[in-house]
């Protein structure tokens, strides 16, 4: 029972040493979050078209407290990428006190950006992210998101349990500060997923990593 | 008095507007304007620089939102039907300035006496902080100055016919309603009011204390949303080796703690 216990402590470890050191697929692999936005545009439906500008949708709203709440329909609850061997709890998470993007504290759980779109909407990026690590120094959710390829596929299960595929068109490394995020939360664009976590070298004085991994997937037609 | 009017969603076309140049081309460019029938019992036609711009009007719309040439426009509200050169206006408003790129309500609502009249609102609709909403309060009621409270808690104080009060919140529902200033006395509500993110909210509170109508209009501006300013998703830096020592200890205790348990039991 002792060598059984000692076989599962080196074979764990072993394990977890090989995913740590799987030669990672290139981190830059497929188009730039950029690209993979510029061919993502087949026309929207004229109707579902956003109005460019800002304060040009009004309407008389009826005062009703069956009024349903806006946005959310059906929040995605689960997050797995079959290649990479990544499953995770999906949770709703909002905006910082310091007006970053809110992440579960528990690194094995990835945060849905609620204000924005969810997956399976029409248009939009529905943004979700996960840490890379735990505080503990233990793997996070999305530790391995950088191996993402084009052409993997993500599956989102919502609350109501649908499952949304996405495949993978684009997986870019980008610098903190200059992190596009007008384009990663972008409402107004054809509809598609958006995971980012960190990567790049860690930063000790600063206690973050130097970049962001974004991968960006496109919703698969069911 | 304790009354919350359901508001009919009534679009009226403004398309005539575009025809009626402005009185003096102050400026160049194009303003956004709304037009608010907040008169209860008054169905009407509006006049813009003597051209016809709303026919039968009724309480209660709001006309979609039209870009307009910028400059001044000589505003008349009739009774519907009526003749604008022979018959008085009910109300008038000379020389209402419409700024270039400004977002405008026109209001026809009761004054704090009852007199009908035209307020032009100028909506902020700047951009708001990622997770934020933005909520607007209009006193345009022949009423005393009113408290607005949000789940019983007062956050506009002593609002007067036709003052207006802003607040940025964050996102969410609340449950809102209109107190006589000072008091527990509700006019009107409570109602539960959504604030979605990235959105104004203007409420307007209209019609008469003493006929009894009071009632809330609601008019939203959305896509005034920002994105979060970055994605912190990284707290510490993965460390294997202390992980994978941190898992061989946890496996050498359980080895360990059997190998105590096989002892005992082979004693």
């Amino acid at each position: 029972m002792a060598a059984a216990c000692l076989l599962v402590a080196v074979v764990s470890g072993a394990a977890a040493w090989w995913v740590w050191q799987a030669p990672a697929r290139s981190a830059d692999t497929g188009l730039t979050v950029a690209q993979a936005i510029a061919s993502a545009s087949p026309s929207l439906p004229p109707s579902a078209a956003p109005s460019s500008d800002a304060g040009a949708d009004e309407s008389v709203v009826a005062l009703s407290p069956a009024m349903p709440a806006p946005g959310v329909v059906d929040p995605p609850v689960a997050l797995s990428v079959p290649a990479l061997g990544v499953s995770a709890e999906v949770v709703p998470v909002g905006v910082r006190d310091d007006g970053a993007m809110e992440i579960p504290r528990d690194g094995a759980r990835v945060g849905w950006y609620r204000w924005g779109p969810e997956p399976g909407d029409v248009t939009g990026s529905a943004v979700l992210s996960g840490h890379v690590s735990t505080r503990a120094g233990g793997p996070g959710a999305l530790l391995r998101l950088a191996e993402a390829a084009p052409g993997d596929v993500l599956e989102v299960t919502t609350a109501s349990g649908d499952l949304l595929a996405y495949r993978v068109v684009g997986v870019e490394t980008i610098t903190k500060s200059v992190l596009p995020v007008d384009r990663i939360f972008a409402r107004d664009v054809p509809h598609r997923l958006t995971v980012v976590t960190c990567g790049g070298p860690f930063q000790p004085a600063l206690g973050s990593y130097r970049d962001n991994v974004v991968v960006v997937a496109e919703p698969i037609a069911p | 008095m304790r009354r919350t009017a359901l508001i009919t969603a009534l679009v009226i076309p403004l398309a005539p507007l575009a025809l009626a140049a402005p009185a003096t081309a102050s400026s160049t460019g194009e303003a956004t304007v709304s037009v608010l029938h907040a008169v209860p019992g008054l169905t009407v036609d509006v006049y813009a620089n003597g051209a016809e711009l709303i026919p039968d009007f009724e309480p209660g719309t709001l006309t979609d939102p039209q870009q307009l040439p910028a400059g001044s426009y000589d505003l008349a509200v009739f009774a519907a039907g009526a003749d604008p050169e022979a018959d008085d206006p009910a109300i008038e408003l000379a020389d209402a300035t419409v700024p270039a790129g400004a977002n405008i309500t026109i209001v026809a609502h009761l004054g704090a006496d009852g007199t009908p009249v035209l307020t032009p609102y100028v909506n902020d609709v700047a951009a708001l902080d990622a997770g934020k909403a933005r909520l607007t309060v209009r006193h345009t009621a022949a009423a005393p100055a009113v408290d607005v409270r949000a789940g019983g808690s007062p956050v506009i104080e002593g609002l007067e016919n036709p003052g207006e009060e802003t607040l940025t919140l964050d996102a969410g529902q609340v449950s809102a309603d209109v107190v006589l200033a000072g008091t527990d006395t509700v006019a009107i509500g409570p109602a539960d009011v959504p604030l979605a993110e990235g959105t104004a909210t203007f409420v307007y509170a209209w019609g008469s204390a003493e006929d009894a109508n009071l009632a809330l209009a609601v008019q939203t501006v959305e896509g005034l949303h920002s994105s979060p300013s970055g994605v912190p998703s990284g707290e510490a830096s993965f460390q294997p080796v202390a992980w994978l020592t941190m898992i061989a200890l946890v496996g050498l205790v359980g080895a360990a703690v059997a190998g105590r348990r096989t002892v005992s039991q082979a004693v």
